[in-house]
């Protein structure tokens, strides 16, 4: 374990400000969660690349950075989030730090949509019983640090048989105000009952100006014959450090459709993890990443198969410009029981420029016999025979360029559902390739 | 799908031991043990001091317990100081000059492991150099292949006859630094082959080597080395065998490659050393570091391996791709039944443009076996235009076994076109109907799926080595379907 450095003591005391001023709310549970983690997050400190999870994305500028939970007496401003808000789809909305404007706060019916915070204090039974059950921090540094100090963020609970009429959007515009160097940790936790339906998008959103940095956990649980729809749309500032995990736990005949679309950031690092534990859950997850000027991003996936008659299917996507470096690894696991398994993965990616540069690791892990699983990747560049028919039809080569580039990435946008984002979100991607 | 279940766990076919007085050194490694080596070997100063240097650094490694932890193989802690580090036939003091002095007990092994050294000349331009344990006893087809400037004869015979080549060569793919079994053996490495074909010659007769490990408790640590001088091809064989025991027994070999301008090497191995018995009990450690350089423009190194054997394979034929236009080539079957386990692949490094590489590796798991794929492709930022094709398919045969794979792909340049497919699938009912509906015999369906699956890697190696290889995988798997 490395030597802890003036770093982490950062943490320790912004750890003891937090446990003082929350100290009362939510109960004993509660505050030995957040004990418990923070005695991992010492016990393991800041990963380093010698750690294989860690291998290809070094997080050393993260823990060099003197990062401060920010401040949630409301001194810290809110910053404008967001062009994904401005386009005018429908939906209920809660927007992070604060309570959620509009439709915020418990709804009756069979629906909470609300700050975590208000759930914890009305001491739902359901919160106590997923919250940090599923996204394991035990050998993970940063969402031990969340599971310490997480505070602000979303709970969303469908009762059984519930379809709600519009998606649910969580925004979190990355901490920021007058102080730099802020850090926030957003948790959020979803509980879709047995055979409810839910959309949900949750987006990311920052400025170029300050240094600053989201460590965001958000914990899905699907319960029998529940579907889910999530988009996990990320858009941070130059400065700006993301580290996040999604955890799903899937029961029987759920289904989750992932797409998230990450651009941005001077290191982000997305991990969505499934567990299929129940027969017949079926997983999709779709991902786009799109990376320029010295950007790092880091994709990880881990789909685990652990009960039979399971189906997972994964296809991500990167364009990779200027000296930007982008790292892919998804995980296949197949657990000895989950027979008849089917799963296939895919991450494809373009590299536009000389000095861009992918690492890319697929991983199967199979203990079953009766199982079909496959993956696959590819690296290159725009085809020269795609490129020479384009040009034969008379476009210019810079328009046939990008034609091929939108057409790649376009293979992951077309899979939103809501039109609207969907608009928005591909000219946002667009515009941002041809930066 | 029932099976006959008779055939469940084949007792291991070539499980004997040759009782011949053993030259040993005590077990336990210290310098004075690397000194002793290299002084029964009369070697010159240059390559004690090498020997020592590699020592030295192994002594750091093991004390800054540097031992690889990564693969995904389970064994306990090996005692480094319990392994018998040299052991010679009784040398009867002049080397046999010819089959009659040969050990006759000797020669019985290798009629028993079927190695027609009697009638070698026969068997169809196949020159054999037999290591017995750690000393070359015979090596054949010389003077023919002399007569061509052909050098191939055992390590200890090229460094007394051809010091200046092997001392250009040694280390220079596989450094001693490289990694923790790689600085063991040039530590200790007792003997092996060394091959040189110069400029422009074509060698006529396939090369091989047949490795033995005999003599309980003995470690074999063998180092090859093959140059191919500009415009040489050769093709090179290596097959092993080993006796049933108890111990584990630890081998940690090294090949090296060089592939001068416009050289080309083929370099394939069948290795069927003692897996282990049903439990997981005794069997090989195969800790085996094996690279290839393909120093020269347009050169070309290929690597064919059947690994049907050892309990524990761990094992990673590499190619560095340093000329322009040079191409790497890969194929492997890996078999894991019973209690075995492998961690094998390969790494193309990409360092010179236009190269091309080529990976095709087929797992094949049975009973509690676990097979992991473990490869890199890696293009450094000046290798334009590289280029590599992976395809990695495992086959589960029974559920209690496990197929794993860990592909790493690392692009700095964005010329290069990098594809890597991978899938896990068990043999289908369907097939299996298909086949009984033509009046097959179930395992006879199930060896024709197998020998199928396996078809792109065994039809790379050479004639008879195809043969034996699918005879092989029959034995090693007889059984383990149902």
């Amino acid at each position: 374990m490395m030597e802890r450095g003036a770093e982490e003591q950062g943490y320790l005391e912004d750890f003891e400000k937090l446990t003082a001023r929350v100290s009362s709310n939510g109960g004993a549970w509660l505050a030995d969660l957040r004990n418990r983690a923070m005695k991992r997050f010492r016990a393991l400190g800041f990963p380093s690349t010698r750690d294989e999870e860690w291998k290809y994305t070094s997080v050393e500028a993260v823990r060099k950075a003197p990062l401060r939970i920010a401040d949630s007496s409301g001194a810290d401003t809110v910053r404008s989030p967001a062009p994904f808000a401005a386009a005018g789809w429908d939906r209920y909305e809660l927007a992070f730090p604060g309570t959620g404007n509009g439709a915020g706060g418990a709804r009756s019916d069979g629906v909470f949509i609300g700050p975590l915070a208000d759930a914890v204090d009305a001491r739902l039974p359901w919160v106590e019983s997923h919250l940090a059950r599923h996204a394991d921090y035990e050998d993970h540094a940063f969402r031990a640090l969340n599971t310490a100090f997480m505070e602000d963020g979303a709970a969303v609970r469908l009762d059984p048989g519930r379809t709600l009429d519009k998606p649910v959007h969580l925004a979190f515009p990355a901490p920021s105000g007058e102080a730099r160097n802020r850090i926030a940790h957003p948790r959020t936790l979803v509980v879709v009952g047995a055979g409810s339906r839910l959309t949900l998008v949750e987006t990311y959103t920052g400025s170029d100006a300050d240094t600053c940095c989201t460590n965001a956990v958000t914990e899905i649980v699907l319960e029998e014959d529940a579907v889910l729809d999530h988009y996990r749309l990320l858009r941070q500032g130059e400065k700006a450090f993301h580290i996040g995990t999604v955890q799903v736990y899937q029961a029987r005949n759920s289904r989750y459709r992932s797409h998230s679309v990450t651009s941005g950031g001077a290191i982000t690092r997305v991990e969505i993890n499934a567990r299929l534990d129940g027969e017949g859950a079926d997983c999709q997850l779709q991902g786009l990443y799109v990376a320029g000027g010295r950007q790092h991003v880091d994709s990880r996936t881990v789909i685990e198969h652990a009960k039979p008659h399971g189906t997972s299917r994964e296809l991500y996507k990167g364009v990779l410009n200027d000296r930007a470096r982008a790292v892919f690894n998804g995980k296949i696991v197949v657990h000895e029981e989950a027979q008849k398994t089917d799963a296939r993965q895919s991450n494809k990616n373009l590299i536009l420029s000389r000095d861009a540069e992918i690492d890319s690791k697929p991983q199967l892990e199979i203990l079953a016999d009766d199982v079909r699983c496959s993956h696959g990747t590819t690296i290159g560049q725009l085809e020269e025979d795609e490129l020479f028919y384009l040009r034969s039809r008379g476009l210019d080569p810079a328009v046939a360029r990008k034609l091929l580039v939108h057409g790649f990435a376009s293979e992951i946008l077309d899979g939103i559902a809501i039109e609207l984002l969907k608009d928005g979100l591909t000219a946002q991607v667009f515009s941002e390739l041809e930066a | 799908m029932e099976l006959d279940n008779e055939l469940v766990g084949s007792e291991y076919k070539y499980g004997f031991v040759t009782e011949i007085e053993a030259d040993h050194v005590p077990p336990g490694l210290s310098e004075d043990v690397v000194r002793l080596i290299s002084e029964k070997k009369g070697e010159p100063e240059w390559l004690l001091d090498w020997r020592l240097k590699a020592y030295r650094y192994w002594v750091k490694l093991e004390k800054s317990e540097a031992e690889p932890k990564w693969a995904n193989v389970r064994y306990p802690a090996i005692d480094y100081q319990s392994i018998i580090y040299y052991s010679a036939p009784k040398a009867k003091k002049d080397a046999p000059k010819s089959l009659d002095e040969v050990d006759p007990e000797l020669l019985a092994t290798y009629e028993k492991l079927g190695i027609p050294l009697n009638e070698r000349e026969a068997l169809a331009g196949v020159a054999v150099d037999a290591v017995f344990d750690s000393v070359s006893v015979a090596t054949t087809f010389k003077d023919k292949l002399a007569d061509m400037g052909i050098i191939f004869c055992s390590f200890s015979e090229a460094v007394r006859e051809h010091p200046e080549l092997v001392r250009q060569y040694l280390g220079s793919v596989v450094p001693y630094s490289d990694n923790f079994f790689a600085s063991l053996n040039s530590a200790v490495f007792s003997d092996g082959s060394f091959c040189y074909i110069p400029k422009g010659v074509r060698c006529p007769m396939e090369l091989s080597t047949y490795f033995r490990i005999n003599a309980a408790q003995t470690g074999q640590f063998e180092r090859t080395l093959i140059v191919a001088d500009e415009g040489s091809h050769v093709s090179y064989l290596e097959g092993c065998t080993a006796p049933m025991r108890d111990e584990n027994q630890l081998h940690a070999a090294v090949v090296e490659l060089v592939a001068l301008d416009d050289a080309q090497i083929k370099y394939s191995t069948v290795q069927n050393w003692y897996p282990g018995d049903k439990d997981g009990k005794g069997g090989i450690y195969n800790f085996v570091t094996k690279r290839g350089k393909c120093a020269g423009r347009n050169s070309k190194i290929s690597w064919t391996q059947v690994e049907t054997g050892s309990a524990i394979t761990w094992k990673y034929p590499s190619c560095i791709l340093q000329g322009d236009g040079s191409i790497g080539e890969f194929y492997s079957v890996a078999v894991t039944n019973n209690r075995q386990q492998a961690d094998t692949g390969t790494k193309m490094i990409h360092m010179g443009r236009n190269t091309r590489s080529t990976i095709i590796s087929k797992g094949i798991s049975a009973g509690h076996g676990q097979n992991s794929y473990r490869g890199l492709v890696k293009v450094l930022k000046g290798a334009d235009n590289a280029r590599n094709y992976s395809q990695c398919d495992s086959l589960l045969m029974g559920s209690e076994c496990g197929a794993h794979t860990f592909p790493y792909l690392e692009v700095k340049n964005n010329s290069a076109h990098i594809e890597h497919e991978a899938s896990t699938s068990k043999i289908g009912e369907d097939q299996i109907f298909y086949c009984r509906q033509r009046g097959i015999k179930e395992e006879d369906a199930v060896g024709m799926i197998v020998n199928g699956f396996c078809r792109e890697v065994f039809r790379e190696l050479p004639m008879e080595f195809a043969v034996e290889a699918q005879k092989l995988l029959g034995v090693s798997l007889e059984g383990s379907v149902g």
